[in-house]
């Protein structure tokens, strides 16, 4: 193999390797290696984010959640999940 | 508590995001767990469980009782419903043919429609599909490929140029493309953002170019005027790959900086300096646009996107724009929507495609044979938008002013009411229609005019899987994070009951979502819950230059900066301006819109009160300079005037604005106003719809669609509205 496959073959090697880990980043499964790298650029990326304010943004801060009685409440007037009213009772 | 990772629906750009559930139900949207992915947030997602849980949420199948818009409702099972509909619809189609049948959705907000809509046209014998997509991202996916056989994808990632035409992503809209703009920024790379409004991305510009509305085609013909003439061209690729160079240059020099300049405003040393910043850098992208897609000379606007692109060596290249496609192990909803199936007698009836055949089976005819050689399917339905009837027209046919009647329209997740332009006609289309069925949430002003109001389930209450529909290569999932209220079903399950009635049991043997799900994953080997409880995403096979391999799927194997396709149906073969038509001088001023603001996606999201209160009344942008022209004032209500009608908006002054030029937002309307026949929940007041002409002078010629990015209005200041 000459000098310029040689580059090729490696090249390519690397490119399938970076190719494995970044999709290991997408993976649900935990798994060592991408709980590793995943470590890894949650640290990076969190840094970065420290240093720069990047994306900062005061409602995603805000963590805003509700509770299942709240939107309940909200949607059929009680707090039963499952709670299914009548027609009449209905705002439709 | 638990969670689970969900592509939100809030917005067309399906964000990963995860969904925190509590007694059923998702109580809370908060990031993805992937640090990579994090901030792809918007308070869109964050206010879903709220806005999915509205009380006026439609939870079980509504049949209208009484005079179409009287707004009086019976709540029906589904099985009596969906048994009416196809008792209705076959005796449409013995009357007046198949063709009758007319369907507005947009499976980009519907998700889980896999292609079946599609398949049960196909099957029927229905060419009629109309979408939103026609007027964003789906018409620029068939123009692309007019010129080289595909749609790409800006590498955003490695990109050391990004071309902004009027494009505004921001952090709680396009979220993802905002994310991505920001991170080549901080890589060094530049930013050119092309806008008559000093837009929030001009802010981060290297080079910021105040063109006039609607000319962005004469202002790319200046820039092929410059890469040509000062030789910024890849020559080799140009010389290898392109057909119609000369032809294109001669069409250039019809353009000099003279005129450029007297057209669009801009001064000629600014247009030079940014087509240089453009062809000098070493790669470039020019990510979609809607802007672009809205405009009397929209053809030429995209096809000169796609020729800069060519021109430079951007084409599939590193760091410009990628052809990516149909992830490889997944059968692609093209496939399943199964256009051979339809007779090409039933595709010549195609509405529109005698006049503006671009996006039409018409359109796209010349392309079937080198998709295949290329891409290994004949039809490709990129974005959802190629083989689309043209909207203008079927609302026509609709209307009783078409070549045959429509007599039965669909609309599925879209308010198609607001949603072209020329609303007065779709009104009186939907009047004269035998059967409306509304697959929907909310009684939008469309549902209210429907016979039967069906109920639709939400992202967060269905698995799904997202390709971006060979746009943008990857195969995202998406789990079920709760059971949908009430009677709500997906789109999915409507198409298959439907069929199923219909007789075409043998065309759609997947009964459920999940089945067709399966189905899609076959060759991995593995079912959807077990691919999902895997893969978040899979990522695309990032090979580029393929052309190398393959040439280009168009008729001459290469980029046709002179289009055959556009000169066999009749049109002129290369890009062009064409000049705003005289207008009435009472009409002085121009407006623009298809802009929503952050807090809504289209004509969703007025009813969540967290967001209404953000941005409570629909607002008109207007300088300092406007204003008083009109003698108007910040906070005054005012109307604003077109030759197709008028809306009631509420006035904001902003130095970002041009003279002369009054932003308009897209899709008002109160979900808390009365509704029904003549009010529709304030459309007729507040829809934008109104004010946007659909007749040729306002058309682009090859697709059809409506001039939205200066549209000549005045403006009246008048009482608060009730």
């Amino acid at each position: 193999m000459g000098a310029y496959e040689k580059n090729a073959a490696r090249k390519s090697l690397i490119g399938r390797a970076v190719a494995a880990m970044a999709q290991s980043l997408f993976t649900r499964k935990e798994t060592l290696l991408n709980g590793l790298l995943k470590s890894v650029v949650r640290f990076g990326v969190g840094l970065f984010h420290r240093m720069t304010g990047y994306m900062k943004d005061d409602i995603i801060r805000a963590d805003i959640g509700f509770t299942a009685e709240e939107l309940n409440r909200y949607q059929y007037g009680v707090g039963d999940a499952n709670s299914k009213l009548t027609k009449d009772e209905r705002k439709n | 508590m638990h969670t689970k990772g969900v592509l939100c629906a809030s917005c067309d750009i399906g964000c990963a995001l995860t969904a925190h559930v509590d007694q059923g139900r998702v109580v809370k949207i908060s990031q993805s767990k992937n640090p990579l992915l994090k901030d792809n947030i918007c308070m869109k997602g964050v206010y879903a469980p709220k806005g999915l849980a509205h009380p006026n949420r439609v939870l079980y199948p509504l049949k209208r009782v009484g005079e179409r818009g009287s707004g009086k409702w019976e709540q029906v099972c589904w099985d009596d419903a969906m048994a009416d509909i196809s008792q209705r619809l076959r005796k449409i189609a013995d009357e007046h043919g198949p063709e009758a049948l007319a369907v507005s959705t947009s499976e980009w907000n519907t998700s889980v429609d896999n292609g079946a809509g599609r398949r049960f046209l196909n099957h029927f014998g229905s060419p009629n599909w109309i979408s939103g997509v026609a007027l964003c991202a789906g018409n620029t996916a068939a123009v692309n490929r007019l010129v080289y056989g595909w749609f790409p994808f800006s590498d955003f990632a490695r990109t050391k140029c990004i071309v902004l035409f009027g494009h505004n992503p921001q952090r709680h809209s396009w979220t993802p493309i905002y994310n991505m703009i920001r991170a080549a920024k901080v890589r060094g790379a530049k930013v050119i953002v092309l806008d008559p409004r000093r837009n929030e991305n001009a802010d981060i510009a290297d080079c910021y170019v105040p063109l006039r509305a609607g000319t962005d085609a004469a202002m790319m013909l200046g820039w092929v005027n410059v890469i040509i003439n000062e030789r910024l061209y890849d020559e080799d690729f140009v010389a290898k790959w392109c057909v119609g160079f000369e032809a294109l240059r001669k069409r250039a020099n019809e353009y000099p900086l003279e005129r450029v300049a007297q057209i669009t405003g801009v001064d000629a040393s600014l247009i030079r300096e940014s087509a240089r910043m453009y062809a000098t850098a070493k790669s470039a992208a020019i990510p979609w646009t809607p802007i672009t897609d809205q405009q009397r000379n929209s053809t030429s606007a995209i096809r000169l996107q796609c020729i800069l692109r060519a021109l430079t060596g951007n084409v599939d290249s590193p760091g410009g724009d990628l052809f990516m496609s149909f992830p490889r192990d997944l059968v692609s909803e093209s496939e399943i929507e199964a256009h051979e199936v339809l007779p090409q007698a039933q595709k010549n009836k195609q509405l529109g495609s005698d006049k503006h055949p671009v996006f039409t089976y018409r359109g796209m005819a010349a392309l079937k044979e080198p998709t295949k050689r290329v891409w290994g399917l004949e039809y490709t339905n990129l974005v959802t938008g190629c083989y689309m009837a043209n909207p203008s027209a079927t609302f026509r046919a609709m209307a009783g002013e078409g070549p045959y009647p429509v007599k039965a329209f669909f609309v599925l997740g879209n308010n198609a009411l607001m949603s072209y332009g020329n609303m007065k006609l779709i009104h009186k289309a939907m009047l004269n229609q035998d059967l409306i069925v509304v697959h929907e949430h909310f009684k939008t002003p469309t549902a209210q005019l429907a016979d039967y109001i069906l109920p639709g389930d939400s992202w967060l209450e269905r698995p799904q899987i997202w390709t971006g529909f060979g746009w943008v290569g990857v195969l995202a999932t998406s789990e079920k994070a709760m059971e949908p209220p009430g009677e709500c079903r997906s789109v999915y399950d409507f198409w298959r009951d439907l069929a199923w009635r219909m007789g075409y049991k043998e065309a759609f043997p997947w009964e459920t979502l999940e089945d067709i799900l399966d189905y899609r994953l076959k060759a991995t080997g593995k079912r959807f819950n077990e691919f999902a409880a895997e893969f978040e995403y899979k990522l695309p096979d990032f090979e580029t230059r393929k052309y190398l391999k393959t040439g280009f799927a168009t008729p001459s194997g290469k980029v046709e900066l002179y289009s055959s396709v556009l000169e066999d149906l009749g049109f002129d073969p290369l890009p062009y301006f064409r000049e705003e038509p005289d207008a009435d001088r009472k009409f002085s001023s121009r407006l623009f819109t298809g802009v929503r603001e952050n807090e809504y996606f289209q004509t969703g999201g007025r009813h969540i009160p967290e967001l209404r209160q953000r941005n409570p009344e629909p607002l008109i942008f207007v300088n300092t300079n406007e204003a008083t022209k009109w003698n108007i004032r910040d906070g005054e209500w005012v109307e604003i005037e077109t030759k197709a009608g008028k809306v009631t908006m509420k006035t904001s002054i902003r130095e970002d604005m041009p003279d002369n030029l009054v932003r308009v937002p897209h899709g008002w309307w109160k979900p808390e106003m009365e509704q029904g026949l003549g009010k529709l929940s304030g459309a007729w007041k507040y829809a934008d719809a109104q004010v946007c002409p659909d007749d040729d002078d306002f058309l682009d010629r090859e697709q059809g669609l409506p001039h939205l990015r200066g549209i000549p209005c005045k403006i009246k200041k008048i009482a608060q509205p009730e």
